[in-house]
């Protein structure tokens, strides 16, 4: 079943486009990183998924229902974590949890209270005094209190210290085990994703570069190291997705079909780091376009 | 959604009621005062039966006393209530969330938009209809014998019930206004999406509105009555005699062709004929509710038009 699918989605802010021609299916019960730079499309695809945006090109499923017209049925089913934690700074963390209630007919109230309880986030303390880390976790109790069937999560580690980041991620593992939804969160960076993440989808200048299962990915991914004399085609190397040249090394990150034999070459195995960089890198180094401004930094 | 509005405008509730409890005791004041003044002046007695010879002259006097008083002051100041609703209610309620991104949590809960702004819309006017009705009453029960009396006095045509300074500020008509207020201080919010933005937009808006309400439609809700008033003496002015007590006077002009220089070169040479009547553009007295009605009628028309812009933006707000 699929949770999420965008078909030629895409969205325009004046004559940016901010997102274009996104097309990808999230399958049910995944845990995807939606992963790219500032500015490649992230939050705008994540806003236009929970209707906080409307597509100007193509079209979005959520849920199997468009958000544009029944936006009301998709909400109570999603949960929605907006960047930098967006919650009200003079409600207590209470009162947050109080808030979940009110405005969720589905609201589990045990859940999200034990869940900070257990990380000793004090109740009566304003959400806009609690570290970031506390915030963060009161953000994805309120989203969890909802019991939702998919998770989406804006930037969720951005401005997270590592420990809070690995505690965040922690909480989120859990909840996914406890649960089986399924959850996309968007990351500009690639440290810590491999832990958590099964599913991948690259996006980079409003655009998917890279899209399918982790273990999928990594295993259709070698670096290939030789001379760089060697130019001629590779057996089973399908694409080259990226190349760099030190000295007379020359070292490729290719999508392979299959094992590769040849001598010429020394076949390295990729982490998923080394994938998102090559793609990111690549489509800076052979894109026309103009560096993209970054609509995060602008907000 | 009755937590959630409630707890975001508590404060607004409290403040709201404090301001109530404060305008309750200047009135008690001012009221206090005009009562003393109106004994000194006797004109109980003179006002429940009315006989023009005695009362008219009390009257005057009570009411160049009141003018010089702080009333006209405190009149301005209550009218600067409803444009403070919509500066500090109106403006901030969609506008702050926009702006602290808190929207972003608002609006992706399992509760419609449409529901979330209809919520927070009813919770506000509905304080703020209550807070300005219960204002307004207690300002009528104080203002209305002023402009009783000030109408009895047919020396100051033009000063009672009618007066541009007075008219908006009695009967029913401030209640309209604090509701347009909320109402256009919501939708500027919502377009501008910025607070202070919003809060000044609505300022000027609102009072341009109101002064063009004031000056440019008021006189002309219903067709001016017309008379003549005869000229007896040639360089007698022209005292409001014949026109009903109470009402507004829009025009009186000396006809005789030429208007005011026709006037003025009769006072100079009379001759037969010259100068022989006043030409009187008057709203009588008895139109003050159809136009109070008429004009609460005109700013809430608007409040709605400008709700239902409100609800427009706020559906297609992007993130």
């Amino acid at each position: 079943m699929t949770v999420l699918k965008t078909e030629r989605l895409g969205k325009r802010y004046g004559s940016n486009w901010g997102l274009r021609d996104c097309t990808f299916q999230l399958p049910a019960g995944r845990v995807a990183a939606l992963v790219g730079p500032n500015g490649a499309g992230k939050t705008t695809l994540l806003h236009l998924a929970v209707g906080l945006l409307s597509p100007s090109a193509g079209r979005i499923w959520v849920l199997g229902g468009s958000p544009d017209y029944n936006l009301h049925q998709i909400l109570s089913r999603i949960g929605f974590l907006a960047q930098d934690h967006s919650l009200y700074r003079d409600f207590t963390v209470e009162e947050t949890l109080t808030m979940g209630r009110a405005l969720n007919p589905r609201w589990d109230s045990a859940l999200p209270l034990e869940r900070l309880r257990g990380l000793r986030i004090p109740m009566d303390r304003r959400v806009g005094s609690l570290s970031g880390g506390q915030r963060a976790q009161v953000a994805l109790a309120l989203a969890l209190g909802k019991r939702p069937e998919l998770l989406l999560l804006d930037e969720p580690l951005a401005r997270l210290d590592p420990l809070a980041r690995r505690e965040f991620l922690g909480s989120l593992m859990d909840a996914v085990s406890e649960t089986r939804m399924t959850v996309l969160l968007s990351s500009h960076d690639t440290g810590g994703l491999e832990r958590v993440c099964d599913h991948l989808v690259i996006l980079d200048s409003s655009r998917v570069r890279l899209e399918g299962d982790i273990g999928e990915v990594l295993r259709t991914h070698r670096r290939l190291v030789g001379s760089t004399r060697n130019c001629e085609r590779i057996a089973n190397v399908q694409a080259v997705i990226q190349g760099s040249y030190t000295g007379r090394q020359r070292s490729l990150l290719a999508r392979v079909s299959g094992p590769i034999i040849d001598a010429a070459w020394d076949v390295q195995e990729v982490t998923l780091e080394d994938v998102i960089l090559g793609y990111l890198g690549s489509s800076s180094s052979e894109s026309d376009e103009p560096a993209r401004p970054s609509m995060e930094v602008a907000r | 959604m009755i937590w959630l509005v409630w707890r975001q405008h508590r404060i607004e509730a409290a403040l709201m009621a404090g301001l109530l409890a404060l305008l309750g005791a200047c009135l008690l004041a001012a009221d206090q005062a005009i009562r003393s003044r109106a004994a000194q002046f006797g004109l109980g007695d003179c006002l429940a039966h009315y006989q023009t010879a005695t009362c008219g002259v009390k009257v005057l006097e009570f009411n160049q006393s009141m003018i010089g008083l702080t009333l006209s002051g405190s009149v301005m100041g209550l009218k600067a209530l409803p444009a403070l609703a919509g500066v500090f209610l109106g403006a901030p309620l969609v506008a702050r969330e926009v702006e602290q991104g808190t929207h972003r949590v608002a609006w992706t809960q399992s509760v419609t938009r449409s529901r979330w702004l209809a919520s927070h819309l009813i919770a506000v006017m509905g304080i703020v209809l209550v807070a300005s009705a219960v204002a307004q009453a207690a300002v009528n029960q104080v203002l209305f014998p002023v402009v009783d009396a000030q109408d009895l006095s047919r020396g100051l045509i033009g000063r009672g019930r009618f007066q541009p300074l007075m008219f908006d500020a009695i009967g029913i008509l401030p209640v309209a206004y604090t509701l347009f207020a909320v109402a256009l201080g919501t939708s500027c919010g919502a377009l501008l999406r910025r607070t202070v933005g919003a809060m000044v937009l609505v300022l000027v808006l609102f009072v341009g509105v109101r002064v063009s309400v004031a000056f440019l439609a008021r006189p002309n809700y219903m067709p001016a009555v017309t008379t003549t008033v005869a000229v007896e003496m040639p360089n007698e002015q022209f005292t409001g005699a014949n026109v009903p007590p109470g009402s507004w006077l829009i025009d009186s002009s000396a006809a005789q062709g030429n208007g005011n220089l026709g006037r003025v070169l009769c006072v100079m040479s009379p001759s037969p004929g010259c100068l022989d009547h006043y030409q009187v553009t008057y709203q009588p007295a008895d139109r003050f509710w159809p136009f109070q009605l008429i004009e609460s009628g005109i700013f809430l028309a608007l409040s709605l038009l400008l709700l239902h812009a409100t609800w427009l933006l706020v559906r297609r707000q992007t993130a």
